[in-house]
């Protein structure tokens, strides 16, 4: 199946660790925008990032009220849906995606938090510092062909 | 809205009848009274008989907890004609037949005939249950009575055996208002439970089965769901009958999602529209079943989509509210709303457009307003207010999002980027405008229509919306959520120019720590803007500093803009704005010199990051430096710029007078008002740099010896700078120090010795010494008192000085060191007086009491009284090493008669002092390498390093040079100059004053390699160090002279024989007598060494003395030794203090030989 969606993680301290945009961005919205300084892309990514963040709220009400790490989609913005995943350090996978595809995501989630764990295992990366390692953009991005 | 329309009437009834019987006396009517008080049935226990089927959570009984049960009169007509199929669901559960009489003939003539009737309706009802109770009226107790019970029982046993059936339906009730009628009661109750329960299930197992039965022939054609709808319905309504409502809604959950499987599987064919295009569809509440009648149109096969789903939902909605669960609703309603907005939007051809966005918005806002309602009359927990208020923001949010969109399409929202719902501006945008205002007029919602009439209105419910969301954003603990929806009402007032508003709304977001970067951005921004309209400069500036630093800013021309402002603005503000550790600039601390040279100063080298992309100019660079005693210096530097990047700047300040550790505690750096300041820049061990005055303390020059008061001396000589005013303050452990009131001080010039002393009091304060103002080239002295705390167990003391002084330029400083005193006499004086015929002779020995040597420079004697002391040893520039002692032989002659005479009458004594003149060796070193020093930097520029010199001199050289040595070959070696000896007083010295200074010293070692003493003591300018030594040589009113002579003549040899009896005399004769009285007892003893003596005669005696004639003892001694043998000695004691004895012959001493003998041979013939 094939979307559009954005991911990012974030940290246990409320912070982004790491942003992608996987598949097509999201249309724009017609209404000619004054541009002031950024593109109509940095517009979008700030609509997602307002989305996804004013998720977290929800996820936060969500999360402790059940063991699974998967907790579905959580929110649903107009068209959008939010799945989130929390991991046992507490850091917050968040996809904000367009289809509802609850095994997909579940899978993508499960081997993002795989990756993330194996970024974490490297003595260098401090916890809750971005993740900027190409090699992490571009696994993400394989595992998102994949699974949604 | 109003609450009847979600409660609807709906109770279980239970129907009563009975005959004439019962009519009789009213029994019947006050049985149904009675029961009727009983009611609400309480804890029925109910098992639904789908439990196994359906797989419920609990197949254990349920308990209903109340039941509200409608008891009604029995009439054959009420029963209205069911239907299949119909809507009809039937209340009646149950069925009463009442039986008074207990006359067996009545029952036979009427009663049965009336209960067969009865019967014949009711036991044909589907489902319904039917009781016939015998009530024993308590009237007619006593007939019964009469009949033994036989008559009673035959109408309750006959009744028993016309209506036989299975089921106990008949009942005996006995009433006798007494307290056994509760019991009665609870039995006919439980009877009623049974069978409303008995009823219950069989109404479910029949639905059950009905509906089952249709839902088989799901996919045969014809097939309608919408009479499956109605049948599954009849059972929830069943459930809702009975107070089941969970059961109910489960049903309902039931047919929503079979009506989305048949809309998957087969479409909608039995809904003959999509609907929404009645009038107030989009706006009438979709919570009131009574708008239209939903189920006729359902049975009709004539209801819109629109209508079903408005209707199931509504449905949902009553049972839900009935279970008071407020939380559900919403959730419920923000997925039907959400979900069914789309499914309108896909069918937006069929209906005006805007009618999804009227709909969404009145839809949630009635469900708010509902649930509400309800939340208002019920107590919750606060875990639950929160849960409520979570899903409410959803739901206002929700409803904002849709007034958004239609405020954009008729032109009152405006233009807002970076708001939350920026995307939601609808694609009716491109409607042509006529259309949209057509459109717009069709909206029914009042307040809706209302608020797209002009933007005042469109902003006061827009306002009024989301400042409701962002209480309860608050309430259900998401700040998240809350700060976007602030972030988007400060939007609307920003985008009205209503920026203090905004303003208002943005500070408390913006500014707290934010993980989002992107969002503070967006907001600071904003903020920044409000403030420039609002001309708010001190807001303003904060605003840039924030975006300046704010990370998520990348592109060039914004960082440009941003930092011009922050610039200008930064001059342009009221009040000074103090921030620290901003991102601006990244500091470090290279080096920390605090240079050598006399007028040196303290330099602060920073290294600076600039981490703008931009040029920062700054006016001030300020560095506060605390010393560990937390003093605070500065060192600062004006007018810096910074390109991107790093650079190196210095800071200079007042030099530092003492040596340790200092911290640069922070640094500010300033722009206009503005101030940056870091903190905590690194600690620094720092040299000390001269003073310009030296400071010493001693014991004074001039003591006493065997003076037991302590005094130190303290002594302040300046350099080439004045001291304008200063405080000194002494401690040591060992030592103490008394409280002061005052101090004599003494002040002279150094140039010329003595020119000007003068001598006045010093002040205290505080325990510290309050100097007066000090000239250039002065020397203060003043002498303080100290108790030596170690009663003189130790002679080296520890005293810190302490010393504030401000110079002459005004700049305060403080100075502190350590020194070690000694505070033992450098010499030990000793004295021994001898008198004479003629007079006396005083021998002083003096002792070296310290182990570096001293040069003895001269002495004085002087008396007063009438002797002239004249000194018979020469120790002038001889020294003194350690415990040697050296004598001074003194004499003191007599004056001259004349003199005598007009001294005598005043004085009886003599006093004679020896002042002994001076100089340690190792200052005598000292001071001819300053002398040295002096002249080979006089006109030099090596001279600004004096300070340094002059310590490094007195600190280092002098102890490399072996003062021992010296004293012994009066010549003075100076090992050469080692660098590492200066090496650590300048370690943070720059490498060319080092390189000169190393130079320069190389130079002085070389001159200095060897010096004479004469070239040493030449240089000499010290005044030296005096130390006086009193005797009171008392002039002896009574001088005796003692003799022992012999009186027989010794033999022509002069010697005497072993044996020889030598008789001799002790002759006391006085020699000088003053005395007023005329007798003086005094006591003679001989000592005669008994190994060389035979001693005869007194050797004690006891004397009388006239003063006239001497006093004869004579005494005879018999020599037992050969030899030369020391006579025997006489002490004479006269005990009176004005008498003075001379031994003439207490040294004296004579030749013993043995006897000469003559050898005669004689020989005797036999």
């Amino acid at each position: 199946m094939s979307s559009n969606s954005y991911f990012v993680i974030v940290g246990t301290r409320d912070n982004p660790l790491y942003e992608a945009d996987l598949g097509q961005p999201p249309p724009q919205p017609q209404q000619a925008r004054v541009a002031d300084g950024g593109g109509k892309k940095d517009e979008h990514k700030h609509l997602n990032q307002f989305i996804v963040h004013a998720a977290l709220d929800v996820v936060e009400d969500l999360m402790w009220g059940t063991s699974a790490m998967y907790l579905k989609v959580v929110d649903k913005f107009n068209e959008w849906y939010i799945s989130a995943y929390v991991t046992a350090s507490g850091a917050k996978l968040m996809l904000l995606h367009d289809a509802a595809n609850t095994d997909g995501i579940r899978n993508f989630f499960q081997d993002t938090h795989e990756l993330y764990i194996k970024a974490l295992l490297n003595p260098f990366t401090e916890i809750n510092s971005p993740i900027t390692s190409a090699h992490f953009d571009t696994k993400v991005r394989a595992l998102a062909r994949k699974w949604l | 809205m109003h609450r009847g329309e979600m409660g609807d009437n709906k109770r279980v009834i239970i129907t009563y009848s009975y005959g004439p019987d019962g009519e009789e006396g009213g029994v019947g009517n006050q049985f149904a009274e009675e029961l009727e008080s009983r009611l609400p049935l309480r804890n029925i226990a109910w098992h639904n008989p789908l439990g196994a089927i359906r797989g419920s959570t609990n197949s254990t009984a349920r308990i209903i907890g109340t039941l509200d049960v409608e008891l009604k009169r029995y009439s054959p007509e009420m029963f209205p004609r069911a239907m299949p199929g119909t809507l009809y669901h039937s209340p009646y559960f149950l069925h009463l037949y009442l039986v008074t009489t207990d006359d067996s003939e009545v029952y036979k003539a009427t009663t049965r005939k009336q209960i067969q009737e009865w019967l014949n309706v009711v036991a044909n009802k589907k489902n319904q249950e039917w009781l016939i109770v015998y009530l024993i009226n308590p009237d007619s107790k006593g007939k019964s009575a009469r009949f033994l019970g036989v008559g009673a029982s035959s109408v309750f046993d006959k009744i028993k055996s016309d209506f036989s059936f299975k089921k106990e339906r008949c009942i005996r009730m006995k009433l006798q208002n007494d307290a056994k009628d509760a019991e009665a009661w609870t039995d006919l109750t439980n009877h009623l439970k049974e069978g409303i329960t008995s009823s219950l299930n069989q109404q479910i197992l029949q639905y059950d089965e009905d509906t089952r039965r249709i839902d088989q022939q799901r996919l045969m054609p014809g097939w309608n769901y919408c009479q499956y709808f109605i049948m599954k319905e009849g059972l929830a309504y069943t459930f809702e009958f009975m107070n089941l409502l969970e059961e109910a809604l489960l049903q309902y959950d039931e047919l929503e999602a079979s009506f989305f499987q048949t809309l998957a599987e087969q479409g909608a064919p039995w809904f003959a529209k999509f609907g929404g295009s009645e009038p107030d569809d989009d706006s009438a509440s979709i919570l009131d079943l009574q708008r239209k009648r939903y189920r006729d149109m359902i049975m009709q096969n004539t209801i819109s989509i629109f209508d079903f789903r408005v209707y199931l939902f509504a449905r949902q909605c009553q049972l839900l509210f009935r279970l008071g669960r407020p939380v559900a609703i919403c959730q419920r309603a923000k997925m039907f709303i959400n979900q069914f907005s789309r499914t309108i939007h896909e069918n937006e051809a069929s209906i005006w457009p805007f009618f999804r966005q009227a709909w969404m918005y009145s839809a949630c806002i009635q469900v708010i307003g509902h649930c509400d309602e309800l939340v208002a009359v019920s107590t919750q927990q606060q875990d639950f207010m929160a849960m409520y208020d979570g899903v409410k923001v959803d739901l206002l949010q929700c409803a904002r999002f849709q007034l958004d969109n239609l405020g954009a399409a008729c032109g009152v929202y405006p233009n807002m980027s970076n708001t939350i719902n920026s995307s939601a501006i609808g694609p009716e945008n491109n409607a042509q405008n006529g259309d949209v205002k057509e459109s717009l007029a069709k909206i029914t919602n009042i307040e809706l229509r209302s608020s797209l009439q002009s933007s005042e209105a469109f902003d006061e419910l827009y306002l009024r919306i989301t400042s409701r969301a962002i209480r309860s954003c608050q309430g259900s603990n998401r700040p998240r959520t809350r700060r976007i929806l602030s972030g988007d009402l400060a939007n609307l007032h920003f985008a009205r120019s209503r920026y203090a508003e905004a303003a208002a709304v943005w500070e408390p977001i913006v500014g707290q720590d934010e993980p989002w970067p992107f969002l503070d951005d967006l907001f600071a921004e904003k903020l920044a803007q409000c403030w420039k309209m609002l001309k708010d400069s001190d807001r303003y500036l904060k605003s840039c500093l924030h975006l300046v630093t704010c990370s998520t800013i990348s592109a060039q021309d914004r960082v440009e803009y941003y930092v011009d402002e922050l610039v200008s603005t930064s001059s342009q503000v009221a009040q000074v704005l103090e921030v620290s550790g901003v991102s601006i600039l990244k500091l470090k601390t290279l080096r920390f010199i605090n240079t050598i040279e006399d007028d040196g100063r303290c330099t602060v080298t920073l290294n600076v990051q600039n981490l703008v992309k931009e040029e920062l100019n700054f006016d001030e660079v300020i560095a506060k430096v605390i010393s560990t005693d937390g003093i605070e210096y500065a060192c600062q530097a004006q007018s810096i710029t910074l390109d991107p990047g790093t650079k190196d700047i210095q800071l200079s300040g007042q030099r530092l007078t003492i040596s340790g550790t200092y911290v640069v505690d922070h640094v500010t750096c300033r722009i206009g008002k503005l101030r940056l300041v870091y903190h905590n820049l690194g600690s620094f061990h720092v040299t000390g740099g001269a003073v310009p005055f030296s400071i010493s303390a001693g014991l004074p020059d001039q003591s006493l010896s065997r003076d037991s008061s302590s005094m130190l001396q303290v002594d302040i000589v300046t350099g080439s700078a004045a001291l304008k005013q200063g405080t000194l303050a002494l401690s040591a452990p060992t030592l103490s120090f008394p409280f002061l009131k005052s101090v004599l001080h003494r002040k002279s010039s150094m140039e010329d010795d003595a020119s000007h002393i003068k001598e006045c009091t010093i002040d205290t304060a505080e325990n510290r010494i309050v100097l007066p103002s000090i000239d250039s080239l002065e020397r203060l002295s003043f002498q303080i008192p100290f108790q030596d705390l170690a009663k003189g167990m130790e002679s080296e003391h520890r005293v810190k000085f302490s010393l504030t002084y401000t110079t002459a330029d005004g700049i305060s400083h403080v100075w502190h060191e350590s020194k070690t005193l000694n505070t033992s006499t450098a010499l030990a004086i000793s004295h021994v007086i001898v008198h004479n015929a003629t007079s006396p002779v005083i021998r002083y020995t003096l002792t070296g009491k310290r182990p570096n040597p001293m040069r003895i420079l001269g002495l004085n004697v002087s008396a007063s009284g009438a002797v002239d002391p004249v000194p018979l040893s020469d120790v002038a520039n001889t020294v003194l090493y350690y415990h040697q002692e050296m004598p001074v032989i003194c004499y003191l002659r007599s004056k001259e008669l004349a003199d005598v005479k007009s001294t005598t009458s005043a004085e009886t004594t003599t006093k004679v002092q020896l002042e002994i003149s001076y100089q340690d060796l190792d200052a005598e070193i000292t001071n001819f390498f300053l002398s040295s020093l002096e002249k080979l930097l006089a006109g030099t520029p090596m001279i600004q390093f004096s300070g340094f010199l002059i310590r490094y001199v007195c600190e280092t050289l002098v102890p490399l040079v072996d003062v021992a040595q010296y004293a012994l070959t009066d010549v003075a070696n100076l090992p050469p100059f080692v660098t590492e000896t200066v090496g650590h007083m300048l370690r943070s010295e720059q490498t060319e004053t080092i390189a000169k200074i190393e130079e320069f010293l190389n130079l002085f070692h070389d001159r200095l390699k060897t010096s004479s003493g004469n070239d040493v003591r030449k240089s000499q300018k010290l005044r030296p160090r005096r130390i006086s030594y009193q005797v009171e040589s008392p002039v002896p009113k009574v001088l005796l002279a003692v003799e022992i002579r012999r009186i027989d003549a010794p033999d022509a040899s002069g010697h005497l024989m072993i044996g020889q009896p030598l008789k001799c005399q002790l002759i006391v004769s006085p020699q000088r007598w003053d005395h007023d009285a005329t007798d003086l007892p005094c006591f003679c003893e001989i000592s005669a060494d008994p190994e060389s003596w035979v001693f005869s005669g007194k050797r004690k005696r006891k004397a009388i003395l006239t003063g006239k004639e001497p006093a004869i003892f004579p005494f005879t001694i018999i020599p037992i030794r050969t030899g030369y043998t020391l006579m025997p000695s006489v002490v004479v004691d006269a005990a009176h203090a004005k008498v003075a004895i001379i031994y003439h012959t207490n040294s004296l001493g004579l030749t013993v030989r043995a006897p000469s003998f003559t050898t005669k041979t004689v020989s005797f013939a036999t």
